[in-house]
This record gives C-alpha cells, structure tokens and sequence, in this order.
C-alpha cells in the first residue's frame, strides 16, 4: 500500500462517512458495493470512523414539537434506556473541548493536563518543576501541564505567580482568552464574571501581546471587562498585590461589588451585596481575620455598610439606603 | 410509523442490512447476533414516526456495529490485564471504560481538538455544526448561506486532519481504543498493495 493510495481512500472514505451521515436507503447500498469492492476500503473506513468516534456520539437534534421528526440520527439513540454511559462520556467530552478552546493552536500539542481547584476559604501553594511559584486564593481552578512547566491557564478565581524571568521562554498565563506573558515578574490574576485582572508587584507582565499588548509594570493593575468595553490600565500599591496571601485585601477606588467577590473567595462565606451599591467605589484595606464576626464588624466600619447575618451568609447592605 | 410497521420493513431489508454488516468486514455469526439485537431496539421502539424507514434501519445497523466494536476492544482489552496481572478485578458485565481508557481517549481527543484548531474559522464552525450539533448539510449550507458542495469541501478537509491527527497517535502508542486491532497489523504491514 502506497502512501498516495492510502491517501487517496482515505479521501474516498471521508466522502462516504459524511455521505451516510445523512444518507438515504440508495447511499447506503452504494456505500455497500464500496465496501465490497476491495477490503481495503473496510479497513481505511475503520479507521476514519474510529477517530471519529473519539468525538463522542453525535448530537441528535433536538425534537422539534409533533410531528416527531429527525430520525436518522437518532438511529441508536434511545434517552431513557441507556443514559448513563453516553452522558458522562459528553460531558467529559464537553469539558475538553472548553480547555482546549482556551489554549490556541501552538500551545499543547500533546495533551498532559491536570487541574489544581480550591475550595471556598481555601488556599494552596503549587510549586512547579520550574522552581516558579503559584498560589491560588480560595474558589480557584488553574489548568496546568506537565509537559509545559511555564504555563497556566486560570479557569477562574485569582492567583499570584512568582515566576522568573526566561527571555527564551516566557511564562504564559491565559485567563479565557486573554494571554499575560512575564517579563520576569510577581503577578496576580484573577479571573471571574466580571472580566479579568491583573496586577504587578515586581518586574513586568505583557497583556495579549498579539492584541492590544498592554504593557504593566510594577505598580500597575489592568481590568478587562470583556467584550467591547476598554480595558483600564490603573495605580496599585505594589507590596498590596496579591496581598490575599498575607489574609490582607487592599484597594484603592474599587467598587464594592468586587470587594465582596474577594471576600466571598477568601472567606469560604457567601457574601451577598445590595446591587445599587455594587459601584460604589471604596479605598482601604481589610484583614481577613479568622474570626468571621470580627472581620465583618471591622468591614461595617470601614465601608459604612451593615454587615448582618442570615442563612444565605452574610448581607452588606447601605443602612441609609434603607431607612428612606 | 408503528412498531410493527418498523418490524415489518426489517424483516424485509434483513438481508441488505447483514451484507452490509459482511461488508464491514464482520464474521457472518456476528452479522447474525447484530440483527438480533436490532430486533430487540426495533421491541423497544418507542413507535416515535420514522420518516425513511429503510435509511434509519440501516443507520441503527451502522451504529450497533460501532457500539459493538468498542465494547469488543474494551473486553479483549480487560482480559489482556486480566492475564498480564495488571488488575486484580475483572468485571465481565462492566462495559464503561476504565479510569485509564478514559485519560487515553481524553489526550487522543485533545490531540484531534489541537489539531482541528489550526483549521480557518468558517472550517472549524462548519464541522462544530455537522459534527458535534449534529445538522445536517442542508441545513448548514442554508444557516451560512454556503452551497451543499462548499459545505462538504469544508467538512472533508476537517476529516483529513481528524484522521491525519489519529494517525500520529496510533504510531505513537498501542492503541486501546480501536475496535478492530487486527486490521491494524495489517496496517504496518505496510506494501501490500
């Protein structure tokens, strides 16, 4: 068997896999007398369908209201019968090809990858090979590698990397699809809802170097909304980045809503908000204190909101706001 | 279409189904175990109305098979731990993958995901949709205003690099997923043509 002919069933296959996919009785048996033709268009078709077959079952269109249509696909289907197998299959399947979709093309080209997750009020230190240094806030999953040690993908949460400086490799950090290269550098990222932020301590960090390729040095914070919006390049007090680590959150003209994002993310504690106040900008540092009633009575006077406790965690509300 | 509808056209189109099942390169006892468990889906069919009676057997047929071939793979797989003392626990009637097929199949899906990204845009949304959405080609050409023809140019280049991203790792490693391990060995054989 020569490699162009190999090629060329190959090629024939392909037209007879996407042939049947929605085939009709004729391409059937046309398909047949293919197959027939020679045994080695059985195997060169095999083989197709067996890489195929790693994409997971074929999604049967969903059935559109009476009359009950499309059943071609739904040849071997049969939902309340055989669930299990199938199900968890896609949904792994599903999860892959989210990760994936974050990685671009010249990242992983053999996959290695594991996740490091934690909990609310949760944190860990990873160590990679590298001798570079990640440590995750709580309700943070990273996606990692083990065949690229300079490289992190932040799924969501907030993570500081201490990592040094390699001109010939630069450590890449992607948040969605936005992409932080060091310059040598202690870094903080947090990546959530609302957008993705960073912020610099030490050396320097490059944002989307394909695209806007913001450039923030030590003392630099940026915030990327997302979508259209800008993103906002801002002042950060260096020692204050990544303070989380120290049980300490500094801001400086943040709005509230943020503020209770991170203390929801280091406390463990669910922290709800009053949304009129959410953009309300607030300046100051608070100490995430063991004692949760300490550390939100201290918050109350900070910020002027009351802190109260209920069963849904604790509520920040404007006590002015309530009494109109 | 009733159940007994659907039965009635099987029993007519019985033997065109089991050629195409030889076809596939099945033993004729295999063939005939097939059509036994078609006829027990045809049971427990559900009587939804089928549209092409005839192309939807032969799509069951199809997909049987490939259910087939996997659990085949799976069980030969099973045993050859079973013998080689790599596990100490052999389940005849557990037919999940295992924890390791499983991490298998997601680096060989990672694998083909990576590979399918370094085609165009349009290419990658074309195939998502016949592929992973499961629409047909009508219906794509007619959602992105593209004829048939260009649709299919676009979902066979991505089979060329599903299949020439599958090929990698089959060289690469001895494969645990592939139904038919036999037609591999043919496949190394190399000039046989």
């Amino acid at each position: 068997m020569t490699a162009d002919r190999e090629q060329d069933l190959l090629g024939q296959a392909i037209r007879w896999h996407v042939r049947i996919a929605d085939g009709a009785e004729a391409d059937w048996e046309a398909f047949t007398a293919w197959l027939e033709a020679d045994p080695d268009h059985a195997r060169v078709y095999d083989q197709l369908e067996a890489g195929d077959a790693l994409l997971g079952d074929r999604t049967v269109p969903p059935v559109t209201p009476a009359p009950p249509v499309t059943p071609v696909q739904a040849g071997n289907d049969n939902p309340p019968a055989r669930p299990p197998r199938w199900w968890i299959q896609r949904v792994a399947i599903a999860a892959v090809l989210v990760i994936a979709g974050f990685l671009g093309l010249s990242v992983l080209q053999r996959g290695n990858a594991y996740q490091v997750a934690t909990a609310p009020g949760q944190t860990h230190v990873v160590m990679l090979e590298s001798g570079d240094r990640i440590e995750l806030n709580g309700s943070t999953t990273l996606t990692l590698d083990h065949n690229l040690p300079r490289f992190a993908i932040v799924e969501h949460g907030e993570a500081t990397f201490t990592v040094q400086h390699r001109p010939d490799a630069p450590f890449i950090v992607l948040a969605g699809d936005e992409r932080i290269e060091d310059i040598g550098t202690v870094f903080n990222v947090v990546r959530s809802d609302a957008g993705v932020r960073v912020a610099v301590a030490e050396g320097s960090v490059i944002y989307n170097p394909g695209a806007e390729a913001v450039k923030l040095v030590a003392g630099e914070a940026l915030n990327d909304p997302g979508g259209a919006q800008d993103i906002a390049v801002s002042q950060v007090e260096p020692a204050m980045v990544g303070s989380w680590r120290v049980g300490r959150l500094s801001y400086r003209d943040a709005p509230l809503s943020r503020v209770a994002a991170d203390l929801a993310r280091a406390t463990g504690e669910r922290v709800s908000l009053d949304p009129a106040i959410g953009d309300r900008a607030f300046t100051g540092t608070i100490a995430i204190d063991a004692d949760r009633s300490r550390l939100f009575a201290d918050l109350s006077a900070l910020t002027n909101l009351r802190a109260s406790r209920s069963e849904n965690g604790w509520i920040l509300t404007d006590p002015n706001r309530e009494t109109r | 279409m009733t159940q007994s509808g659907l039965k009635q056209i099987y029993a007519n189109l019985r033997p065109a189904l089991i050629r195409y099942v030889l076809a596939r390169g099945q033993s004729p006892e295999d063939a005939e175990d097939l059509m036994q468990d078609l006829y027990l889906k045809l049971d427990a069919h559900d009587g939804r109305r089928v549209d092409e009676p005839r192309a939807y057997l032969y799509r069951m047929t199809h997909n049987l098979l490939l259910d087939r071939r996997r659990s085949v793979a799976r069980r030969a797989k099973r045993e050859m731990d079973w013998s080689t003392g790599a596990t100490g626990v052999v389940s005849e009637i557990d037919e999940r993958p295992s924890a390791e097929e499983q991490l298998i199949a997601r680096q060989q899906l990672e694998a083909i995901t990576m590979a399918l990204q370094t085609l165009p845009d349009r290419t990658q949304d074309i195939f998502r949709r016949f592929r992973i959405e499961g629409q047909t080609q009508k219906a794509i050409a007619a959602n992105i205003g593209l004829s048939k023809s260009a649709v299919e140019k676009h979902i066979y280049r991505a089979y060329r690099v599903l299949a020439e991203a599958r090929a990698t790792f089959d060289a690469e490693s001895p494969d645990t997923t592939s139904p038919t391990p036999e037609r591999h060995i043919d496949m190394s054989d190399g000039d046989d043509s």
